[in-house]
């Protein structure tokens, strides 16, 4: 066992401890009047204290070793009395070096010899304090010790024995209060330690509430003078904004805490009526003030005795410099003081507070009618320039407002609601829309529901019109543009086009992703007349650049509106709004394909924050629907696993590139926890025969379910038992006449999103027609996507590139389900045992396996059809029409089976494939 | 008499002039008895679990209402209020900062807690109010003329909102042919409501797999499961999947507790008219306020909203300050190449250098505004 002297047992030994404080305080810490270390030596000793804990003192073993106690005694003296001598010599270096390592040693050193040098410790620094040193850094750092010291002294009180308490905290609260005059000198006078003086007192605030009670006016005036002066620049006026706020808790009542607010409000009313002259009606600023002092009362004293700087400066200069900050540091100040604990039950004027709120954000810049003769246009261009900002501020104060006060607000909740209706309006510069975005969140999340019947106007139509910025993939937007007859068009006769060389699926290229995207390609910036056309607003070129993080604030918004209302008048939204999702995910995805090499700058968002937050809104679109099967579930549930997957394979590379790798996970994470969230959706328990069967009409006889559960093999073996298909097809004409689902379904095929089912038709037709492949028309169907490709302008090409290589997965995992989906009817309609003919005659088997199960389900057909604004064919006979009526057939049957039942039947054994058919992987 | 947090307390009513017991969920024991109380079903509300609020039964021929505020260790009335008709039903939102009453001629009383403010008051059924439920903020109504009504409580308490809407409830359903008994709402907005006319039905269009609890007049409770059929609840009994039998009179109460295990029924062989779960908070509790009888003239004050005390926005003390400020000024000292300037010029060089450039600027611009100010001023009056 080692010693004092001689070796040491190991890294572990305590007498490691005092041996090294000794070296530490004989050989490297400065003697009194001696020379200057190094920073970096400096930095060395804090290390070594601070790692192994030079000045804990905490003796390991019972009983301690007695020696090792003895002399880790006298090092840690030997250390306290260096400081102190530091810290009394004329050497202003010395003084500072001593104080640095006294507040270090405040937090280091062990309980009892805190107690025991408290009063020396602190009679040391209050002189350093006090004394007319010349250094500011060493009254700053004795500040800062200072207020290490109290917080170290208040956490020993926490520990100590109930009866000695009293006392020590009585003594602890006249040590602070003999701090606050030197304080307060301090800040009046010494602008270059303010920083360091405010921290202190607002530790001496919180902690010792009753000893700054005396000096309460005193206190108040100084910091509201700091706070109103423009001496102090932005991150401690907010420190001085915070102390006026902790001011009320000095002397805890309710009146106290009414008071100080509404003067910080009357402050900023009276600011706001010089500021705001010629630019809103004159009576605003009366009309608050009678809210703050009703008559009859008195109106209280004037903040801080209002010393109004800079009185000789130019008015304009003296807005932007003095006025704006000075509001913005008031308002922080209000807002800390509705957010943070306060411990009796307050007062708030919350009309004022909304009346105020509402009067800054309603100017907007523009003059009012009655001109006032000072006003002047460089006048309004200042206010203009400074507008967003003070806006920025005062929407803080509203989610400050709507945190502190929660349910409280109900009564006030319409106005803030109709408030925020109208500056959805105004708000269009991207820092203020995210604001108003969270300001949404945060009454959706407050209020509830009840919310989300008054917000879903403003909410869905601004998040679709921030949403909707013409990505280059959509599924479809022209639920909005004139121009849909000319997409559908388009899509219709690029599917007949197709239609000649159906071998498409098994080309590397993604067939399905191709069709979907190719009507908007088209459009889109690949041929910029097309483009001109369909976006012939010139808003659209204002829209391609709304930015990340309003596009982000604006899907975490739907995503809470769907969680908390999604299912409440559903018919006038939902439709619209999953369509949006789903849209916007798979272009976010799109997107991060193309760049995701690119490096984003630290801090802003990039785009697989945008796929997160798109996942998540979809998410939320999926567990809220109102029916029992969501729309577009197949898609989403592609693009999670697409999410989780394209995450891993990235992952590395984020890694090797390092810094993305902790939102790529976050990613992954999500997914699959998306993945279990549906679960309940997609599971074969979830689906009930009765709700099943009407879910995918062109699957005679629920043959999924029979297949699945194996109920219908017994149905199977007597399919020629006609009162059993009657009984399932009038179970359809059931269907059709009353379940929910099908004005649903009507509805996607229809109006809303005609282009959509347009495309879903063609991506279906192409991935059920090729399953008996002709491998001789294999090559030119593959040229032909090429020559697709080429033709779209380069950017677009490289676009189509990352689609076609994010998209195969998706491809590849909807085409097991649609060829079960072609087989099972034909196997159960036909009762034919040669059913695997079907893959090996590629021109016939198909369409007639689709064409009959067009003439079995006819009823259903027809009467989707009428609905389906898109198919102008529908009329032609089923039978006839076998190459025209087929992807038709497929379409309405294909599309309800890939999202519904589609999903689970490929559950596990797509993955392989996936991880074959993408090109990216390597 | 501190008891351990945790606690779970089990309250009974009765409309006879029995008090509220309360007993342990736990151990059975018998707490605080408050008296006196005579209350309705439905009639009994544990405010935030702050304290418990109770509309009494008025005595026959009584035309005034009452209700009895009481804090939970002290078992007399801590303050009655009178509010203008006798109050029937009563509940108060999860937070308790509103209370919530239906009257007997069909109005609805809303008050904040707080202020004990009455907020608004409105005629929401032509017959006795029976029965309130909430749903955040949306309000379900049941009345004795078998009508149940959805109140949007956002559009209720704004005047202007009022006069925009055309009807002001926000849905109507008359599908009872009898009073109705009670209503329940679930997360998706799923309410259910129950009849004497011996019948429940599912209101709200989101059939998800729950099981409810039906207390039923023949001293009966009925576990129903629900979205298996909508149509078939009045018809059959094919939803009820079991019963619990063991009160010989009708069931007026039910009450689970929040961890799903167990079930509290109260029931007329009691006799009992209600009974809650409540886990009694004890904060520093405000004063608290009669509820008032009538509305405050609009405008004529500001609404008294308050900020409840709330310790969990306590903003910890930064400590460790002097190591931060030492570890700044290493790194300052370091760029100066170690040298001891800054403690010879003092702290404005280990600040302020890098904002020299600034100040500079905008000492300059100050200078040029006061030349152009100037400039300007002169013009006008060598053209006069």
């Amino acid at each position: 066992m080692a010693g004092a002297g001689g070796f040491l047992a190991d890294l572990n030994d305590p007498w490691l401890k005092p041996r090294l404080l000794k070296a530490l305080v004989a050989e490297r810490l400065p003697q009194p009047g001696g020379s200057e270390l190094p920073p970096a030596e400096v930095a060395s000793i804090l290390n070594a204290v601070r790692t192994h804990g030079l000045l804990s003192e905490s003796l390991p073993g019972h009983p301690p070793d007695p020696k090792l106690a003895d002399a880790w005694r006298a090092a840690v003296n030997a250390w306290v009395e260096r400081l102190g001598a530091l810290v009394e010599s004329d050497s202003g270096y010395c003084r500072w070096l001593g104080t640095c390592f006294l507040g270090i040693t405040f937090q280091e050193c062990c309980n009892e010899r805190f107690a025991e040098s408290y009063s020396t410790w602190f009679e040391r620094i209050l002189s350093n304090l006090q004394g007319p040193s010349s250094l500011q850094l060493v009254t700053a750092i004795s500040c800062t010790s200072m207020s290490d010291l109290f917080v170290r002294k208040q956490y020993n009180l926490l520990f100590d024995q109930i009866g000695k308490v009293v006392n020590l905290k009585k003594e602890a609260s006249s040590f602070a209060g003999r701090v606050v005059e030197p304080v307060l000198l301090l800040i009046n006078e010494n602008a270059s330690v303010v920083d360091e003086a405010i921290d202190l007192l607002m530790t001496v605030i919180k902690l010792y509430p009753s000893s700054v009670n005396r000096h309460y006016s005193k206190v108040e005036s100084s910091i509201a003078g700091m706070v109103l002066s423009t001496k102090v620049n932005g991150k401690s006026s907010e420190k001085f904004a915070r102390a006026l706020a902790s001011l009320p808790s000095v002397r805890v009542s309710e009146d106290s805490w009414s008071l100080m607010i509404r003067k910080i409000l009357i402050a900023i009313n009276s600011l706001l009526d010089d500021a705001f002259i010629g630019l809103e009606e004159e009576k605003k600023g009366h009309e608050i003030m009678m809210l703050l002092v009703p008559p009859g009362t008195d109106r209280p004293p004037t903040l801080g005795h209002q010393l109004r700087s800079g009185g000789n400066v130019h008015a304009m200069k003296k807005f932007r410099q003095c006025t704006v900050p000075t509001i913005s540091a008031l308002i922080h100040c209000c807002g800390v003081m509705l957010t943070s604990y306060y411990p009796v039950q307050v007062n708030v004027p919350v009309r004022a507070l909304i009346a105020l709120i509402r009067r800054v954000l309603l100017v907007n810049g523009s003059m009012h009618k009655k001109m006032f003769p000072s006003t002047t246009s460089l006048h309004q261009e200042l206010i203009c320039f400074e507008l967003p900002s003070v806006h920025s501020t005062f929407l803080d104060l509203l989610i400050a407002t709507i945190k502190g006060m929660r349910s409280h607000l109900l009564p006030h909740a319409a106005s803030i609601i109709r408030l925020m209706s109208e500056y959805f309006k105004v708000a269009k510069l991207p820092t203020v829309r995210t604001k108003v975005y969270s300001i949404a969140q945060l009454l959706l999340i407050s209020l509830g529901v009840g919310t989300s019947l008054h917000l879903l106007e403003a909410v869905v139509s601004n998040s679709i019109a921030d949403l909707n910025d013409g990505s280059e993939n959509d599924m479809t937007m022209s639920s909005t543009h004139p121009s849909k007859v000319t997409t559908e068009s388009a899509s219709k006769s690029y599917s007949k086009k197709r239609k000649h060389d159906p071998q498409m699926q098994n080309s590397v290229y993604s067939a399905s992703e191709k069709t979907t995207m190719s009507p908007r390609k088209k459009k889109g910036p690949s041929t910029p007349n097309a483009s001109k056309e369909i976006a012939s607003e010139s808003i659209a070129d204002g829209r391609m650049l709304t930015p990340l993080s309003v596009r982000i604030a604006a899907l975490e918004t739907l995503e809470i509106l769907l969680n908390v209302g999604g299912s409440f008048r559903t018919d006038h939204w939902r439709s619209e709004v999953d369509l949006l999702l789903i849209n916007v995910a798979r272009s976010a995805f799109v997107i991060g394909g193309g760049c995701e090499q690119r490096s984003s700058k630290v801090g802003e968002p990039s785009i697989s924050d945008l796929q997160l937050a798109s996942l998540k809104a979809l998410l939320a679109s999926y567990l809220s629907s109102p029916h029992a099967r969501p729309s577009y579930l197949a898609q989403g549930m592609g693009l999670l696993r697409k999410g989780n997957y394209v995450d891993m394979s990235t992952n590395f590379f984020t890694f090797v590139c390092s810094g993305k790798l902790e939102i790529g996970t976050k990613l992954a994470e999500f997914c699959s926890h998306a993945l279990l969230a549906l679960d309940v959706l997609t599971h074969p328990r979830a689906l009930s025969l009765e709700r099943a069967a009407p879910s995918g009409p062109g699957l005679n006889y629920g043959a999924a379910e029979a297949a699945v559960f194996g109920a219908g093999r017994y149905k199977l073996s007597s399919s020629g038992d006609l009162p059993q298909a009657m009984e399932v097809e009038d179970m359809y004409d059931d269907w059709l006449a009353s379940k929910d689902d099908e004005p649903i379904e009507a509805q996607l095929n229809g109006d809303a999103v005609g282009i959509n089912t347009a495309a879903m038709g063609s991506n279906h037709d192409r991935q059920l027609t090729p399953i008996p492949e002709d491998p001789k028309i294999d090559p030119p169907k593959i040229t032909d996507a090429d020559r697709d490709v080429q033709a779209s302008s380069k950017s677009d090409a490289k676009m189509v590139d990352a689609a076609t290589g994010e998209t195969v997965p998706l491809n590849m995992m909807d085409n097991p389900s649609s060829s079960d989906a072609v087989s099972t009817p034909v196997y159960t309609s036909n009762s034919d045992p040669q059913n695997h003919v079907i893959s090996s005659s590629p021109e016939q088997k198909p369409t007639y396996g689709i064409s009959h199960l067009e003439n079995k389900s006819l009823a259903v057909d027809a009467s989707l059809s009428k609905l389906a604004t898109s198919n102008e064919n529908s009329a032609a006979p089923g039978v006839a029409s076998s190459t025209h009526e087929a992807p038709r057939g497929s379409t309405t049957f294909a599309e309800l089976f890939g999202s519904d039942s589609g999903v689970e039947s490929d559950s596990e054994d797509s993955m392989p494939e996936i991880q074959d058919g993408d090109p990216d992987s390597d | 008499m501190a008891p351990p947090p945790p606690k779970n307390l089990v309250l009974a009513a009765s409309s006879a002039d029995a008090g509220v017991a309360a007993w342990d969920l736990r151990t059975g024991a018998e707490d605080i008895r408050l008296r006196p109380c005579a209350s309705r079903p439905r009639a009994l509300a544990s405010v935030g679990d702050r304290f418990l609020a109770a509309a009494q039964a008025p005595p026959p021929g009584g035309n005034s209402g009452t209700i009895h505020f009481y804090h939970w260790d002290k078992p007399q009335v801590a303050v009655k209020s009178f509010p203008a008709e006798p109050i029937h039903v009563l509940i108060a939102d999860p937070e308790g900062t509103y209370l919530i009453g239906g009257g007997g001629k069909g109005n609805i009383y809303l008050w904040e807690v707080a202020s004990g403010e009455l907020l608004y008051t409105w005629h929401a059924h032509y017959r006795t109010v029976r029965c309130l439920a909430l749903y955040d903020y949306l309000l379900v109504s049941g009345s004795e003329d078998g009508s149940i009504r959805v109140w949007d409580l956002i559009t209720m308490l704004d005047e202007q909102s009022r006069l925009e809407v055309n009807t002001s409830y926000l849905y109507s359903f008359s599908q009872h042919a009898l009073p109705v008994t009670d209503i329940a709402c679930f997360l998706g907005g799923i309410v259910v409501s129950s009849s004497e006319d011996r019948t429940c039905k599912v209101l709200a269009l989101d059939p998800r797999s729950h099981i409810f609890y039906a207390g039923g007049r023949d001293g009966k409770i009925y576990v129903t499961a629900m979205g298996v059929d909508v149509s078939s609840h009045s018809s059959d009994d094919s939803s009820i999947l079991g019963a619990l039998d063991d009160h010989s009179k009708a069931v007026t109460s039910l009450a689970a507790s929040s961890d799903g295990l167990l079930l509290v029924s109260g029931s007329e062989d009691g006799p009992v008219t209600n009974v809650l779960i409540v886990t009694p908070k004890r904060i520093n509790l405000p004063p608290l306020q009669s509820l008032r009888k009538v509305c405050s003239a609009h405008g004529e004050a500001e609404v008294r909203a308050v900020i409840l005390p709330r310790p969990e926005n306590d903003v910890p003390v930064a400590g460790n300050s002097s190591s931060i400020f030492l570890e700044r000024c290493l790194d300052v000292l370091q760029k100066h190449g170690g040298s001891s300037r800054p403690f010879e010029s003092g702290l404005s060089t280990l600040y302020s250098a890098p904002n020299q450039g600034a100040e500079w600027r905008s000492r300059y611009l100050e200078l040029q505004d006061l030349f152009v100010h100037e400039v300007f001023d002169q013009m006008p009056s060598r053209g006069a």
